[in-house]
């Protein structure tokens, strides 16, 4: 069979099944009135709606609740806020990894927010721009110096530590709205940086969940210092390579792929 | 945009809403009523499910009717995303149907034997013969309707042409 003969009969063969279909045909109206029921709920329905389902959730909540107490006889402590600033004694403190140290319980759900290092005294607060420097490197500790640039490879960061080595460029990968640069700092510290590209500080995240590899797990708070910068930060006292992973709100940020 | 040409005169003309300046939604689904049946039909091979997916596509086209350049044009997307949804999530009752008409119709016909090997085509490969030679479209308004390459659609029908062939003089 040539090409011209297939298409003829492929033509003759829609065509002829094309007429088998019976039509109906109604008028437009006619849709209309077979749509109707698809309508959107009112305004009224929606709102009977709403509060049936907010009657709901607050029994589930509640029956949930009676369950926990029931079940380990504990208390639900409220989370104090976040303590954006510490009090800067001179020595440096470990974390308290309280949470998954004391209690089976999901981390998730008992987070309260841990001192993290103290703002280390000649840290320029906000960080400015070091005076003389060929980059403007902003100070963020006295041993850490951060610039950034974007030479066409994605937004990248330039940190040295000590602040008179040589800068380290970094990319700045992570999820869409927030990512983190971890860098290895001097003495065994490391410094996690947390960008966050929402322009709302409230919306921001304000806490980072902290899995070292002995799996230990910590929340504790990140410092958004710099509104304008829209870097936050986070001081721990451990080396870098005991850090196995940092999530925030159930989202992995570091490593990116766990098998990175 | 979607836009819709003239088809090429040697082929059905099927779509010819953007020349005919309709300014009234219900001349417009009067017009395009029966030909989106059938083709909505050919292509889930359903009388049914044609006539709920053109209704669906016309409700689609009627929210934004006075927005469209080319009406037309955006109904024949619409309906035959609707049909490649539909088949995506009713493959089994599609296979059903296929063998409900593989066991009723007699195969004395060469037209019958190719029906049956169109039902069996997988979807994109059918749909693209449907709107080639039904609609008569050219690669170009195929490949506008599919959102893909015209050397997709062309590389479409040439496998699907290969297994029709391939089906009719076996």
């Amino acid at each position: 069979m040539t090409d011209e003969q297939l298409e003829e009969l492929l033509r003759t063969t829609l065509e002829r099944d094309a007429t088998r279909v019976p039509l109906a045909h109604p008028e437009w109206d006619g849709i209309m009135r077979l749509r109707h029921h698809h309508a959107p709920p009112q305004p009224r329905r929606l709102l009977r709606l709403s509060i049936a389902a907010a009657l709901m959730l607050a029994f589930v909540a509640s029956v949930a609740v009676a369950t926990r107490f029931a079940a380990d006889g504990t208390q639900i402590v409220a989370s104090p806020p976040p303590a954006t600033t510490p009090a800067a004694p001179t020595t440096l403190q470990p974390p308290t990894p309280s949470s998954t140290t004391t209690s089976p319980v999901p981390f998730v759900t008992t987070i309260v927010p841990t001192v993290t290092l103290p703002s280390p005294p000649g840290t320029a607060q906000p960080p400015t721009s070091v005076v003389g420097a060929p980059t403007a490197y902003y100070r963020f500790a006295p041993d850490l110096d951060l610039a950034w640039t974007d030479q066409g490879r994605g937004p990248e960061i330039c940190w040295r530590t000590p602040i008179d080595e040589q800068c380290v460029l970094d990319a700045i990968t992570g999820p869409d709205q927030s990512a983190v640069n971890v860098v290895p700092s001097s003495a065994n510290l490391t410094l996690v940086l947390v960008h966050d590209s929402h322009e709302d500080l409230a919306r921001r995240q304000d806490h980072l969940i902290v899995t070292l590899a002995n799996g230990e797990s910590f929340g504790t708070p990140i410092n958004w210092d710099q509104p304008d910068l829209k870097i936050g930060i986070v001081r721990i006292d451990s080396p870098a390579d005991e850090i196995d992973s940092l999530t925030t709100a159930g989202q992995r940020l570091w490593p990116v792929n766990p098998g990175d | 945009m979607t836009t819709v040409r003239a088809a090429r005169p040697s082929l059905p003309l099927r779509s010819v809403s953007a020349s005919l300046a309709m300014t009234d939604f219900a001349e417009f689904y009067r017009h395009e009523y029966p030909n989106s049946v059938r083709l909505a039909y050919l292509l889930t091979r359903s009388a049914e499910v044609a006539e709920d997916l053109t209704q669906d596509a016309f409700t689609v086209v009627h929210g934004r009717y006075e927005d469209l350049e080319s009406p037309g044009g955006y109904l024949r997307v619409t309906l035959t995303n609707l049909c490649s949804r539909w088949h995506r999530t009713n493959r089994r009752d599609e296979r059903r149907l296929r063998l409900v008409h593989a066991g009723s119709v007699p195969h004395d016909v060469p037209t019958e034997y190719l029906n049956d090997a169109l039902g069996a085509l997988p979807y994109r490969q059918r749909v693209v013969l449907v709107l080639r030679y039904w609609s008569g479209l050219s690669e170009a308004e195929i490949a506008q309707t599919l959102n893909c390459r015209p050397g997709t659609v062309k590389s479409l029908a040439s496998r699907a042409l290969t297994q029709l062939r391939k089906e009719v003089s076996s």
